[in-house]
């Protein structure tokens, strides 16, 4: 018999909060977490290598589009630009406009689809269907404007393969207009109602230093109070001369607690944002050519004969996204790639923030960074000092925060 | 910091050469510009601590690396100045290291937020990280054969497991 009051739990490969596989190691006393490791080895797809050994570099553009389902404008994005800066290539100015206002639809898209599964965590369903049917108007623009709602295909090297039309254009003014219409509705929901307010206050907290020394990015950083958004940053697209500045917390309520609210407000708040930087993108849009190649047995040709090395960098919907492309003379494949999602570094802040929390949070903190990764469906509890096994579904885990919701729902 | 202070800085520290690289954007052709330094071993681990001058938080992004045939070449892009308007600016350290001598200092004592990084390139590239104290297996499953790195191009590069991975798991069904 073990002495050792603490149980470890290992939650995932397929994770209670998640929609894709990655797989937490928690120690627990009791209901508290006291150790968390994370594993994530599920599913490396070896997309670095296909580009660097199998595909040509416009192959290789839609290989990056799956890297993610989500962000499929930011991951070609960062990779035509970086393959653009090693070629050096020049792009037209509109196809920097299009870039941005194609980059700003995706982020809309990505938040709102955060926000609905956040409030599904918490057991508030009615909140995540009414986010979602909100979603659908962007995803509609998206399909009118790009002929796709997912995999958008509109970046290639040296500019974008399609244009926006004043069709087209009008179909987004449409959307920006809707979201401007409804946007206090799902900011009143979200940042006033007592029961989100109560499971999301407090929790989850990541402090400005750890988010700092763990090279946290995007809205998790920005939350803890870290101004660092790449569109304000580092000039790329149209962000350099539209007005952007990088949203934290204090701007709403004047304060920073780090914590999974403050997520909620910093993430609600680009939402606005982004619906401001496209109505400025559409009204400066500058004519002229889309991009800077269209014939692409030339452009293949002129990247056989490159020879460098370039850096994308792209603000994603969930932080600053990487990509190094090294071209080598005479090849086409890439001689080199590495990508680097934003995931890749908040996944080491759930340390901090799960540590000291209890079990039933853990499925709000872990979406709360909005993680990259797909579905969940059961936890395997290993009680250590007894030499058992159970399994926790999803069901039990998603039960129990909904049970603790209700409690405190009571208790208030 | 202004672009030309921190190549001077490096310049006049360390033994490298340094390349600046730009890129106009827009209509306003506001400029980004990155700074490529290459450096000795030895000199790596001062270079960052002199980028710590610069940035009390060093942003690190990550490693990558490159297989240049008789040397593996590791970039690890930092990022100083974040939080001022089109003023980041992205300084990457290069390290050539001779295959027959994979080591490096980790600066996972400088920067914790750099452990995945370091832990990746530990089991896909077969560096060893000295100081580094976690050199589990992060991306790669934890029965992956020793002394197999898929990110290079040699003979390590797990050549039998292309295409083929499912018949190289320990524990398959026999019966398949």
């Amino acid at each position: 018999m073990n002495d050792d009051p603490t149980f470890i739990i290992p939650v995932g490969p397929v994770h209670p909060a998640l929609k894709e596989p990655i797989q937490l190691v928690l120690t627990v006393d009791g209901e508290r977490i006291v150790g968390v490791d994370v594993k994530c080895s599920q599913v490396h797809r070896g997309i670095e290598w296909l580009g660097m050994n199998r595909n040509n570099p416009i192959q290789s553009i839609y290989l990056s589009e799956r890297v993610c389902g989500i962000c499929n404008v930011c991951h070609p994005y960062c990779m035509v630009m970086a393959v653009e800066e090693a070629a050096g290539i020049e792009v037209p100015e509109r196809a920097d406009y299009i870039r941005t206002i194609v980059a700003e639809l995706e982020r809309i898209h990505s938040h709102l689809l955060w926000a609905g599964v956040a409030a599904h965590e918490i057991g508030f369903d009615t909140v995540f269907h009414y986010t979602w049917a909100l979603r659908e108007e962007i995803m509609d623009t998206i399909e009118y404007v790009t002929g796709n709602r997912v995999t958008k295909a509109i970046m290639m090297i040296g500019g974008v393969r399609r244009d926006i039309t004043t069709e087209r254009a009008e179909r987004i003014k449409k959307a920006t207009a809707y979201y401007l219409e409804n946007f206090q509705k799902i900011a009143d929901i979200f940042l006033h109602d007592k029961s989100i307010k109560m499971r999301t206050r407090n929790v989850g907290i990541l402090t400005k230093e750890d988010a700092l020394k763990l090279c946290a990015v995007g809205p998790v950083a920005r939350a803890s109070g870290v101004p660092k958004d790449v569109r304000q940053d580092a000039p790329y697209g149209a962000y350099a001369e539209l007005d952007m500045k990088a949203i934290t917390p204090d701007m709403y309520n004047g304060e920073i607690v780090g914590d999974v609210y403050d997520r909620i407000i910093v993430r609600l708040l680009e939402v606005k944002q982004s619906v401001e930087l496209i109505n400025a993108a559409l009204d400066n849009m500058p004519s002229g050519e889309i991009v800077a190649e269209k014939n692409l047995v030339k452009l293949l040709a002129m990247l056989k004969r490159a020879d460098g090395e370039g850096i994308g960098r792209v603000e994603a919907p969930r932080g600053e996204d990487i990509h190094y492309v090294r071209l080598e003379k005479g090849k086409e494949p890439f001689m080199s790639w590495k990508i680097r999602a934003p995931t890749y570094n908040n996944v080491l802040p759930w340390i901090p923030m799960l540590l000291g929390g209890e079990i039933a949070d853990v499925p709000i903190v872990a979406a709360s960074t909005d993680p990259c990764m797909s579905c969940l469906n059961r936890v395997t509890v290993v009680d250590e000092s007894r030499n058992r096994e159970f399994a926790l579904t999803k069901e039990m885990m998603h039960e129990m925060s909904i049970r603790k919701t209700r409690r405190l729902m009571r208790n208030d | 910091m202004k672009v030309e202070d921190i190549v001077n800085g490096l310049k006049s520290r360390f033994e490298c050469d340094v390349k600046v690289q730009s890129r106009a954007c827009g209509t306003k052709k506001i400029e980004k510009r990155d700074i490529y330094a290459r450096l000795r071993r030895e000199d790596f681990r001062k270079a960052v601590e002199y980028l710590f001058e610069i940035q009390e938080y060093l942003h690190f992004s990550v490693i990558s690396a490159t297989d240049l045939g008789n040397d593996m070449e590791l970039l690890y892009h930092f990022t100083v100045d974040y939080g001022k308007r089109n003023e980041e600016k992205v300084v990457t350290l290069c390290v050539s290291l001779p295959k027959d001598d994979l080591k490096i200092e980790s600066i996972t004592d400088l920067i914790p937020g750099a452990l995945i990084s370091e832990r990746e390139i530990h089991e896909m590239v077969g560096v060893e990280f000295i100081g580094l104290k976690d050199t589990r297996h992060f991306f790669l499953p934890e029965d992956w054969p020793e002394g197999k790195y898929p990110w290079r191009r040699d003979e390590t590069f797990p050549e039998d497991m292309l295409n083929k991975l499912y018949e190289t798991w320990k524990g398959g069904d026999e019966n398949e």
